[in-house]
């Protein structure tokens, strides 16, 4: 008994362990490692040494091929003094603006609206078709709209000018419109999502007070989904954003740069100018593009952010 | 409310890392190991698989008859074959991802010539000049005409071997041009006689397109080898490339009269409309228009009546009877009074590579008569060897052979340097522009010329020439 009570004597002079607060334990590391080691070498080293290379003369072929050097910050000078370089953010911004967050955001709302109070097998049916472009891959998606738009195509037979190679004439409209043609299914399941979590209770409660469905919507609805529509926006942003394949098989970048966005400015800089540092530079714009929207994101966020801590 | 941070945070952060990826990807792209290739004891060879041939199983029949041949001559050497599928772009850039490490490195590389400057200015391509030179000169190789030879030389260093070439003439549609009163045989002595032939067919056949021009940045740098290029060479001031000073030319008289050609050529609609001469496949496009009757005149390329053939992709037995050909007149009708570019693909020996005696071995049986022979007949080129070239069985082999190497005399090679791409891109904007904006005026063109250059290799790299 002695010893018991000895013992417990001792344990109520030494300062508790909280069970709520996290310990650091070495074995963590263990346990991290795996992950750790191929986070810092498939992802850190390589972006590290992609920094590096956005600095120097780099060289797909060329002089600088092989024995390339450090240049400090003559890519930035010359990136500054670009006019095809500023005129490809422009586009980049338009593109991603208009075609993705926008477009896509106000299409799939009106759908996932339109599908909330539609018939089931009409909501369905509708939802099967919209997600079918987006279930398409990206280059079949490209040759559609490559033929929807040019000449003797069916959208120029549409506005009855089959002769009219809109392609060529807008080709910055049709890869804008393929694009929010194909990712509006996406916006149109997460905003349902969305819609099926705002409460009912909440909307009969404002019926009730009288209010129209136009107000409920947007005093009621939107507001609620809020944090659902900004997630929404950032996802299109990051797959519009590198977006590649779309614009390269349909235009090229042409006709001249008019639809050269960044990352085909950047695939025409390293691989058809064999200015790879460059290239590589114009690729590190984009990650501060990237970075000054997640940005603009975050402080969107911020009173839904706050309430969560 | 935690998921709903977590999802957000996770996805903002995503955002950048996507950004990221993309650069990393490229990177990693670039510095891909693995085991080597080249070896003592056997070499590899990497090659377009669907860009030189008219078709991929011709490709198939000629590189698995090159694969019994090379097994048949030495079994101990083994040979490695890499073919890579796309265009000579995509076959170029895989190959320039390929020579940064030397352990992946293939021994003997099938090239186009407008990139054997490119490779050998970055230092990759062994010479071949002890092979070519002295009284062991393969006779593939004294066959060929100097201008052929000189294609892949570069400051007195062969750094590659023709295998065949492409040149330019005019092909034209008969029957449209009865219909449109111009005597036959046809051979326009100017531009002039070119476009106003144009504008004749045109009026007889206001639907379809009088002349085609390439045009447009779609097809990269062979829209100029197949188009605009024949134009400034047989203009009077020809230089694309000064040499003497290492300088383009972004401005000549020679390259005006070559904007106002295409200004004059869009500006009369006499030109294809923009979707067929702005996709990246649009290099194949005249000779299916020709055989639908759509297209009366073609500024194209030798191959073309290659593809008419019975194996080939627009079989057209009636082109025979109803396609003529002329060559390019000069702008004035000066001397030498045609013109034509000049360039096809080649073979060369990487600097890295540990055997390059049996690399030279592949590229004399692969320069055979019967394989040289084979190659031109089912790719349409012109063989580099004169003696191969002159053989009935090349001369029968498709429409106007005889005709189009007697053109190659004049050809003139495209430029050989690492930033022909870039001027490239630049005259095929300018063209673009033209076919899209016909009023574009020529001082803005040459502006828009002056503009690119300048942006790309500084003000230093460009000149005029007055």
């Amino acid at each position: 008994m002695t010893a018991l009570g000895g013992s417990s004597d001792v344990g109520l002079d030494r300062p508790q362990r909280r069970a709520d607060k996290e310990r650091f334990k070495f074995t963590t590391f263990v346990w991290l490692s795996p992950a750790g080691i191929l986070l810092i070498a498939l992802f850190l080293v390589p972006t590290a040494y992609a920094i590096y290379l956005g600095f120097t003369n780099l060289q797909l072929l060329g002089p600088h091929a092989s024995s390339f050097s450090f240049t400090g910050l003559a890519n930035l000078d010359r990136m500054v003094h670009d006019s095809v370089f500023w005129s490809s953010v422009k586009l980049t911004l338009v593109f991603v603006i208009g075609s993705g967050i926008i477009a896509q955001t106000l299409l799939g709302m009106a759908l996932a609206l339109l599908g909330q109070r539609a018939h089931i097998s009409i909501r369905a049916t509708v939802g099967s078709i919209v997600i079918l472009a987006w279930v398409l891959p990206e280059i079949a998606v490209a040759f559609i709209w490559y033929a929807f738009g040019q000449s003797g195509g069916m959208l120029s037979e549409i506005i009855g000018k089959p002769s009219d190679d809109l392609l060529s004439t807008v080709p910055l409209l049709i890869v804008c419109v393929a694009n929010a043609w194909r990712g509006t299914a996406f916006s149109m399941l997460i905003l349902s999502a969305g819609l099926r979590n705002v409460p009912e209770e909440v909307d009969e409660a404002a019926q009730l007070e009288g209010a129209g469905y136009w107000r409920r919507l947007f005093r009621i609805t939107l507001p609620i989904m809020r944090p659902t529509i900004m997630t929404n926006m950032i996802l299109i942003t990051i797959g519009t954003i590198s977006d590649f394949t779309l614009i390269y098989a349909m235009t090229q970048g042409g006709p001249g740069n008019e639809t050269a966005i960044l990352p085909v400015y950047m695939y025409i800089e390293a691989f058809q100018f064999n200015a790879l540092g460059y290239g590589t530079a114009i690729a590190l714009s984009l990650i501060v593009i990237g970075g000054l929207l997640s940005i603009f994101y975050i402080r969107q966020l911020k009173p839904e952010l706050g309430k969560a801590s | 409310m935690i998921w709903k941070k977590t999802t957000i945070g996770v996805a903002a952060g995503t955002l950048a890392a996507s950004v990221l990826a993309g650069v990393s990807g490229e990177v990693a792209a670039a510095s891909t190991h693995s085991s080597p290739r080249g070896s003592s004891t056997g070499i590899s060879v990497l090659y377009s698989n669907n860009y030189v041939f008219d078709s991929d199983a011709l490709a198939a029949k000629w590189w698995n008859a090159m694969a019994k041949q090379w097994k048949s001559a030495d079994p101990s050497v083994k040979l490695t074959l890499l073919g890579t599928g796309g265009t000579d772009v995509d076959e170029m850039n895989k190959a320039a991802v390929l020579f940064r490490s030397p352990s992946e490195t293939p021994c003997v590389i099938q090239l186009p010539t407008t990139y054997v400057g490119e490779f050998a200015g970055s230092g990759y391509l062994a010479s071949l000049n002890s092979y070519v030179s002295g009284s062991s000169a393969p006779a593939f190789w004294t066959g060929m005409p100097k201008s052929v030879q000189a294609i892949s030389t570069i400051n007195g260093q062969v750094d590659a071997v023709n295998a065949g070439n492409n040149d330019s003439g005019i092909l034209y549609n008969k029957v449209m041009f009865k219909k449109a009163g111009i005597a036959l045989p046809w051979k326009p002595k100017t531009w002039q006689d070119v476009l106003s032939a144009a504008k004749l067919v045109k009026k007889a056949f206001p639907k379809d397109y009088a002349l085609w021009a390439a045009a447009g940045v779609g097809a990269g740098p062979t829209n100029v080898l197949q188009g605009i290029g024949n134009l400034i060479d047989g203009s009077t001031n020809p230089t694309m490339f000064d040499s003497k000073t290492g300088k383009w030319v972004v401005d000549s008289p020679g390259l005006r009269a070559t904007f106002q050609f295409y200004r004059t050529l869009y500006m009369d609609g006499l030109g294809a409309p923009t979707s067929q001469l702005f996709p990246s496949d649009s290099v194949g496009q005249p000779p299916l228009l020709m055989k639908q009757g759509k297209l009366a005149i073609a500024l194209g390329s030798n191959w073309y009546t290659g593809d008419w053939l019975p194996t080939a992709g627009a079989p057209w037995p009636q082109a025979s009877a109803d396609v003529g050909v002329a060559a390019i007149p000069t702008e004035n009708g000066q001397a030498p009074g045609s013109a034509t570019t000049i360039g096809g693909w080649a073979w060369a020996v990487s600097k890295s590579c540990p055997d390059k005696a049996d690399a030279w071995k592949f590229i004399e049986l692969a320069q055979s008569p019967t394989n040289q022979l084979n190659t031109a007949v089912w790719s349409g080129f012109v063989p580099p060897d004169t003696q191969v070239g002159t053989t009935a069985a090349f001369t029968k082999s498709s429409l106007y052979q005889l005709q189009f190497s007697a053109y190659a005399s004049n050809g003139v090679p495209l430029p050989n340097s690492t930033n022909f791409p870039v001027y490239a891109r630049a005259l095929n904007t300018v063209t673009g522009n033209f076919a899209l904006h016909p009023t574009t005026s020529i001082s803005s063109a040459v502006s828009t010329m002056t503009q690119l250059m300048t942006q790309q290799l500084g003000s230093s790299s460009i000149e005029t020439q007055k």
